[in-house]
Parts: structure tokens; C-alpha cells; sequence
């Protein structure tokens, strides 16, 4: 961990900020894009984490590596932004076909036009994000259960459990559709 | 019978994805996965549908070009502000603070003037000084159900649940040293875990490994860490480098700080235990040509210099091999005893149970039988009837002893139903018993099969459809054993007390999730 980084962007040295960006800035992005599935929206979730987590250095001591507490805000920031999704998803619903037809295709929509996994795809979507973070963790991140259980702040229990919960669904949309 | 349910094959097969069984889990997976076709085809199932997983999520987002300029230059300029107006909300939380501290010390004042003369609770202290007494001795567990895996401390009935480690790292995996005065415990509050000691209270830690790699307690065959030399000043532990997956094996005393390398080369150990003499240390290897094919257990012993290796399998006649990666020490630890398997003409199968003298390097037959053996003590061996649910206990003169465990169980329910034996240290069995209604019973058998006893009047009542047993773990003098339970949804812990069965033992939830953690008897002085 280079404590000289972290302490160089504590005090506003520039230099240091831009290394720190320039250094987690893919990782970051890639976390909010497996988890929002849209680039814009990823974008600026990654700004907006960087924000916050310049904002917080100073309750960083180390505890966990520097990257796992970078992904934890980035989860907790991408869970609000599909909080607020989901809101804007209801209000488009309720006001039905006017927004419709001028709206550009929908995370779901956009899925079932890939020509193979569509079902699974869908299904991902589908999931709460409870099991989906944890999937799109482990096989995507390729992250341990211990990195996940510290980046969601639950018991590895928990996180094997969520993982079991939303792999078998996953499997038996795979098993069904032979793919 | 030593195995694992099909159940539990199936919950260990997704356990083994994500990196959480121990290693002795892993072998009797593999032993599982060996003899039953429908469980490997669903292991492989699940292996490529985690492959397929991936290929989905890699194809999906890596071709994105990655972030735009515009969050580099948003960031950058936006940082510059946050040092100022950190020290403004700073300054407006420090006089915050320093009100609310004001105020708290008030309240704390008022409360320990209504509070006087009452009856103190019990302090740790209290909890230690008692634990003298056998009937209140303490059990050392690994609990995550604060949120964060700590371990804890509790008297034998349950009572006095104390957290010992209180720490936001990863602390697990106690194991008190024979005089029952600390706890050895792994934790990864440095990055890498570690082996620390505490003393039975949960003060004086102290830090015994220190290299950027990852240290972890031995286990035996039933999960158990059981690292300590008997006599207390040593103890094993094995190193293992970030990303590896096998590892070496030290011994270290814990004054002089002295390490002595005592396997050399890295291997994936099994069922690291030391000789009740404290002379010699025995563990498994697997002894396959090619790291992927089925396990060979070879059993081999060395000594606490790191000398004198006995590989054990080389001892037996070419007919015979080493029936599964067990194995038990004699009780003054000059022999280790163990169960072979040959193959005889005509398909008839033979089991042996063998005893290899190390001094002399001689191997001793001790016991044979046509049916399946699973061990044998001091001349009783323990075997299957020809009818696969009967457990027999057959002496050297020719006098048995058997039980049908599952005749408590309502079989005319369709459901899984199995049992499952575990020996103590000095002999003694207790068999658990799962019924297709979901209850469970433990038995009691003395090792020559002489009494057998139930230790519930009435069952564990259904634990949940995914609940399975993940330990159980006999403390040194026989008299107590700690079941631990895992589910996706919890994981508890039961206790047995062999003199004085209960009607019910008490549950105490060790994790609101899938947990496998064997706790650790505090030793009888």
C-alpha cells in the first residue's frame, strides 16, 4: 500500500490525487460498469466515488487493503444509483407509452437482443442486487469471499450463501436453455 | 460412514468454489466425488457453468473502452476543494465531540451512583478463575454473528459467552495449549494472516509469525487444530505464500523463537497431528503421481527435529494400501494405527487394521475382517455388518456388541437419512444420526463397544433442509462434545455432556450464514 499516495491526496498534493486517479480509476469503473451495465451511469459513479473517497481518506487506517475499501464505496455508491433507477423505472411505468418510445432500450431490453445467454442475461437483471453484486464480485472481479464479505460489510457466511442462492438459479436457467 | 451425505457432497461441491473448505473437507469431497457418478457429473456441471459465468461477464464488459477523460479532470479539479472543507466539517465535529463528551460523562456519573451495591456481572477474570473446575470449563469458538468473525469463550453449559478478540480482522481457528492457559488463533489484522496467542481472557496478544505470507494452524482429519507440542513449548504452523495453494510446515518454539523447517518443499498437507509423546509428528500427503487424479493417501511421520522421516506406506506388503487419510496415535504415541484395504481373488475385499511400531520401524496386523473396517483400539475393532446400517464392536475374544442406529429414525419417511462416527482421543465414540424427519440423535460407545448409551432423551428437532453437521469435537477428558451445525441461512453450536445427557442441549448461533469453524476445548488440567 503506498502510504506516501494516500498521504500526498490527504493534503491536496495534486500530483498525488492524479496518481491515485490514474491508478484505480480502470478498477473503479469496471466495479460500476458490472454493476450498472451502462457506461454513462458508470462513469459517473466513478467520479463520484473518488469524490467520496477523498473526502473519507482520513477514516482509511488500513484495515482492509486500500482497493477493497475503494470497491466498498463504489458498491454502496452504484447501489444508490440503482435505488434511484429503479424509481426512475416506476415513474416511467406509471406514465407508460409516452416516455416509452422516446426512451433508448432498457438494460433489460438491450440484453434480450445478444444473440447467446439471453436468458441468463435476463435473469441477472432480474436478480436484487443482494445476489447480483456478489456474483458479479466473484466471477467477474474475480474476488475472494473474504474481499467480498469485507467490501459488503457482511459475515463470508452471508456472501457464500447469496453466491449459492443466486448460482443455482443462475445454473438452472443455463441447464434449461442447454447452453 | 466416515463419509459425507450426498447432501452435503452437493453444498461442499459450491463450498469448494469459493475456497472455503478445510483441507480434510476437501479429501473426503474428493473421496465422495470418487464413488459417486451422479455427484461428479454435478461437479462438473457446476465447474463449467463457473466457466461459462465468467466467459458471459468477460464478453459483456471488457471490450468497453473504460472510463472517459471527464472523470480524470472532474476528479482532479473537485479535490483541490476537499482539504479546506475537511477541516472545517473537522473543526465543527471536534467542538461537536467535545459537547457530547461533556454531557456522556454526566449521564456516566449518574448511573454508577444508582448503580452501587448492586451485584456486579460476571468479569472475564471471574470466567477463567471458574473454568478450574471441569464441570465449567471453557470452549473456544469462532462466531460471526457480531458481524465479523471473532472468537469467543463459554463454560461448558453455555453460560458466559465472551468475546476474546474483539478486533475488525479476521480472527478465527482457536486451539488452547495443553495447560489451558492461551489460545493460539489465526487472524489477518496485519494483511496476511497470522498466528497470534492470547492469554484465556483474550489479553496479552502476542504476534508469532511476521512474514508477508499467509500462516494458518494444522488441522487433523476432523478439522481440528491441534498445534501445540504436549508439553506446550512448541508449536506447528504452516506457511503458505498469497496465491499459492500448497505449503510448508515449521515448528516453532515459542520462547527461544527458534523455526525449524520441518517438511521440506511445498505440498498440500492433511491431517497434521502430533504424537501423544510429543516425539513425532504424523501427516498425510497425497501420494498421486499427477496432482489431479484420484487421492493416494501416504502416511508419513517425522520427528520434532525435522528428522528421521518415516514414510509409512512403505512399510505395507505391495497387496495393501492405505484405506483412507486417517490415522490414530497409540496412546504413549509410539505407533500409529491405521486401516488398510486389500483386494483378494474372487472379488473379495479385505480390510486390515495395522499398527506400525516407529522405533522399529515394524508393522504390526493386528485385525482383519471381510467388511468394511473403520478403525480398531486396543483390540476391539470397529466394523460394518455384512447389512452396511449395522455398527459392530467386535473384541478380541469373539465378543461383540452392536447398534442399528438408524432404528430411532422414522424410515417410512422419504427423505436422507445417514450416520456418522467420531473417536476421542482415548477410544470413545459418539455416532450422530440424521432421520429423514429432519431430527437428530448422537449415541455414546465406550471404545471396546461395551456400552452404548444415547446421549439426548429426545433429538435435536428439525434443523433446516441444508443443515449439516461440520464438526465434533470431543474435549480431552470425553466428557463434553461440541457439535457445530452449518446452513446457508445459520450455523450453531451444540453441546453434549456424555455424564449427564440432556433432554435438549442449548443452541448457540455461531453465524447468520454458512460457517465452518471448529471450536476447541479448553483442557483439564
Amino acid at each position: 500500500m503506498d502510504y506516501r499516495l494516500i498521504e500526498g491526496c490527504r493534503v491536496g498534493d495534486s500530483s498525488a490525487v492524479e496518481s491515485f486517479v490514474h491508478t484505480y480509476q480502470q478498477d473503479l469503473y469496471s466495479l460500476a460498469l458490472s454493476i450498472l451495465d451502462d457506461s454513462n451511469e458508470a462513469d459517473d459513479a466513478t467520479q463520484e466515488s473518488f469524490l467520496a473517497a477523498l473526502h473519507a481518506l482520513d477514516s482509511f487506517h488500513g484495515a482492509s487493503s486500500l482497493k477493497t475499501w475503494l470497491f466498498s464505496i463504489t458498491v454502496n455508491i452504484c447501489r444508490t444509483r440503482l435505488q434511484k433507477q429503479r424509481r426512475r423505472e416506476r415513474l416511467r411505468k406509471i406514465l407508460g407509452g409516452i416516455l416509452q418510445a422516446a426512451h433508448p432500450p432498457s438494460v433489460e431490453e438491450s440484453t434480450i437482443e445478444l444473440e447467446s445467454g439471453e436468458a441468463l442475461w435476463r435473469l441477472i437483471h432480474q436478480m436484487d442486487e443482494k445476489h447480483r453484486i456478489p456474483i458479479v464480485l466473484r466471477y467477474y472481479h474475480d474476488l475472494s469471499i473474504a474481499e467480498i464479505a469485507s467490501i459488503l460489510q457482511v459475515p463470508e457466511g452471508t456472501v457464500h450463501s447469496r453466491l449459492n442462492t443466486a448460482r443455482r438459479q443462475l445454473h438452472n436457467v443455463l441447464k434449461e436453455g442447454n447452453l | 460412514m466416515n463419509g459425507i451425505s450426498h447432501k452435503q457432497a452437493v453444498q461442499w461441491i459450491y463450498g469448494r468454489l469459493d475456497g472455503l473448505l478445510s483441507e480434510p473437507q476437501r479429501l473426503l469431497l474428493d473421496e465422495h466425488l470418487r464413488s459417486c457418478d451422479s455427484c461428479r457429473v454435478y461437479a462438473s456441471s457446476v465447474d463449467g457453468f463457473s466457466d461459462h459465468l465468467q466467459n458471459e461477464f468477460h464478453r459483456r464488459w471488457d471490450a468497453q473502452p473504460g472510463p472517459s477523460q471527464n472523470v480524470f479532470e472532474y476528479v482532479t479539479t473537485g479535490a483541490s476543494r476537499i482539504p479546506m472543507t475537511n477541516r472545517i466539517s473537522s473543526g465543527v465535529r471536534l467542538l461537536a465531540g467535545a459537547m457530547a463528551l461533556i454531557i456522556l460523562g454526566i449521564a456516566i456519573n449518574f448511573v454508577i451512583a444508582r448503580l452501587q451495591g448492586s451485584s456486579p456481572l460476571t468479569t472475564v477474570t471471574e470466567v477463567v478463575e471458574r473454568s478450574q473446575l471441569p464441570e465449567i470449563r471453557l470452549l473456544a469458538f469462532t462466531s460471526d454473528q457480531n458481524g465479523n468473525s471473532d472468537i469467543y469463550v463459554m463454560h461448558a453449559d453455555g453460560s458466559g459467552q465472551t468475546n476474546l478478540t474483539n478486533n475488525p480482522a479476521r480472527d478465527s481457528n482457536p486451539s488452547w495449549s495443553p495447560d489451558g492457559k492461551w489460545i493460539a488463533f489465526e487472524s489477518d489484522r496485519d494483511g496476511f494472516v497470522q498466528i497470534y496467542l492470547m492469554d484465556a481472557n483474550g489479553s496479552n496478544v502476542f504476534q508469532l509469525t511476521h512474514d508477508e505470507a499467509h500462516h494458518f494452524l494444522p488441522m487433523n482429519i476432523h478439522g481440528e487444530s491441534n498445534p501445540w507440542s504436549p508439553d506446550g513449548n512448541k508449536l506447528l504452523f504452516l506457511k503458505q505464500e498469497p496465491e499459492a495453494e500448497t505449503s510448508t510446515l515449521y515448528l516453532l518454539d515459542i520462547k527461544s523463537k527458534n523455526v525449524v523447517l520441518l517438511v521440506n518443499g511445498t505440498v498440500q498437507f492433511n491431517n497434521i497431528s502430533w504424537s501423544p509423546d510429543g516425539k513425532r509428528i504424523g501427516y498425510v500427503l497425497n501420494d498421486s503421481p499427477t496432482p489431479d487424479a484420484t487421492f493416494v493417501t501416504g502416511l508419513y511421520v517425522v520427528d520434532a527435529a525435522g528428522s528421521n522421516l518415516i514414510v509409512i506406506n512403505t512399510l505395507l506388503p505391495q497387496t495393501d494400501v492405505v484405506d483412507k487419510p486417517s490415522y490414530y496415535w497409540s496412546r504413549n504415541g509410539s505407533s500409529m494405527i491405521f486401516i488398510a484395504y486389500r483386494h483378494l481373488d474372487e472379488g473379495r475385499d479385505q480390510w486390515i487394521a495395522y499398527e506400525a511400531i516407529l522405533d522399529s520401524n515394524q508393522l504390526i496386523e493386528r485385525a482383519t475382517s471381510s467388511t468394511i473396517m473403520e478403525d480398531w483400539w486396543e483390540g476391539t475393532s470397529f466394523v460394518h455388518g455384512t447389512d452396511p446400517y449395522l455398527l459392530t464392536w467386535l473384541r478380541a475374544d469373539g465378543a461383540f456388541n452392536t447398534l442399528k442406529p438408524l432404528e430411532v429414525c422414522d424410515l417410512t419417511v422419504e427423505s436422507e437419512y445417514g450416520f456418522l462416527a467420531r473417536r476421542s482421543p482415548n477410544g470413545n465414540q459418539v455416532i450422530n444420526i440424521f432421520c429423514p424427519n429432519r431430527e437428530m440423535w448422537f449415541y455414546y460407545a465406550s471404545s471396546d463397544g461395551r456400552i452404548i448409551k444415547p446421549l439426548l432423551n429426545s433429538p435435536i428437532p428439525s434443523f433446516t433442509v441444508d443443515m449439516n453437521v461440520t464438526s465434533i469435537t470431543w474435549s480431552s477428558d470425553d466428557q463434553f462434545i461440541a457439535v457445530t451445525l452449518a446452513s446457508p441461512e445459520k450455523s450453531s453450536l451444540y453441546i453434549l455432556n456424555v455424564k449427564s445427557p440432556s433432554i435438549q442441549p442449548g443452541e448457540i448461533v455461531m453465524s447468520s450464514g454458512e460457517l465452518y469453524a471448529v471450536p476447541s476445548w479448553q483442557p483439564v488440567p
